[in-house]
């Protein structure tokens, strides 16, 4: 993986620009840090192709059906632990997955609609292979939460995660 | 929530489209919703100005250099909570704080580029916190991901 490149002065500012406004064009940037419009798409270029950057949309968690959120603790049997963090992390419901240390060696962050359709992933984690037992921890609220930020060990295709999208009109 | 005005199936459409191919522009989506190129334009504008969506660029902590990541259960007193959250936010490598129902309420998900540096901000900048009474830390061993999608705006 060409995963060396290390962004300078200018690219964090392309980045912040970005940030703010992810269709900001080439050129618009350019004018802004007084380079050229190709100087601009040759960085960009370089971010995406090292895997640093991704284009994305962020949806607001009120515009969306998700009610009830937390993290889900599981203790997987090593042999099992690989296709269980697959198996979770591809799950629709699931925005982020980990292997860690301690004896629940995966967490797991999860949105649903209620409590009843928690309840049911949660019975879905169950299923999987070499799950031993499940711990769910429901989420009061988020003092912080930096979406300018995400992580990926591998480039698998977990990336993006829009769960359910947005609820409809009619109650 | 109440605040939020209502989306109707137009910019449910608009909002799939975006969560499918966040560059896609104003006329490929008007082409394929068969609107005017100006009436998606103003409901992509409206979207955004109310904070339903965003469209961003966001950074891939891992390739930037931080290969640990931490979660910190802290223990404290429920009235301290909020404040003790407040003052952990202001620490640049924390990616979230999720408050829970019952002791330790709070996580802090924070990331490192080194066991050391998860050290000291478990020690020095979280440890000495007052109300902090105690704090319990795991880290990532192998894959991890944190997906892009749903935000509070």
């Amino acid at each position: 993986m060409s995963n060396s490149y290390v962004p300078d002065a200018i690219d964090r500012q392309i980045i912040d620009m970005l940030h703010d406004d992810g269709r900001a064009s080439n050129r618009a940037i350019g004018r802004h840090l007084d380079l050229s419009e190709a100087a601009i798409r040759k960085r960009l270029k370089r971010l995406t192709d090292s895997g640093l950057i991704t284009y994305g949309l962020l949806i607001d968690v009120a515009a969306t059906n998700m009610q009830v959120f937390g993290w889900i603790y599981v203790e997987v049997h090593p042999a099992h632990l690989g296709t269980a963090y697959k198996a979770i992390a591809g799950m629709d419901r699931c925005s982020g997955c980990a292997m860690k240390t301690g004896t629940y060696n995966l967490l797991a962050h999860m949105y649903a609609k209620d409590q009843r359709a928690m309840t049911a992933t949660i019975e879905d984690i169950y299923r999987i292979p070499g799950v031993a037992r499940v711990t769910f921890r429901q989420v009061n609220k988020y003092p912080a939460h930096r979406h300018e930020f995400i992580v990926d060990t591998s480039e698998h295709e977990f990336r993006s995660w829009h769960g359910g999208v947005v609820h409809s009109d009619t109650p | 929530m109440g605040s939020k005005r209502r989306l109707d199936s137009v910019d449910r459409q608009i909002i799939a489209m975006l969560a499918r191919a966040p560059q896609t522009s104003n006329r490929d989506i008007a082409a394929q919703l068969g609107v005017a190129e100006s009436t998606i334009s103003v409901r992509v504008d409206a979207l955004i100005r109310d904070k339903v969506i965003k469209l961003s660029v966001q950074q891939n902590i891992v390739k930037a250099g931080y290969g640990v990541l931490g979660w910190i259960d802290v223990s404290c007193a429920f009235a301290d909570a909020e404040r003790i959250a407040g003052e952990i936010s202001s620490i640049e490598t924390v990616f979230s704080i999720s408050l829970f129902f019952e002791n330790p309420f709070l996580q802090v998900m924070v990331f490192a580029q080194s066991a050391a540096d998860l050290r000291e901000l478990v020690e020095k900048r979280i440890g000495i916190i007052p109300g902090v009474d105690a704090i319990a830390a795991d880290v990532s061993i192998g894959e991890a991901c944190i997906k892009q999608g749903i935000a509070s705006l």
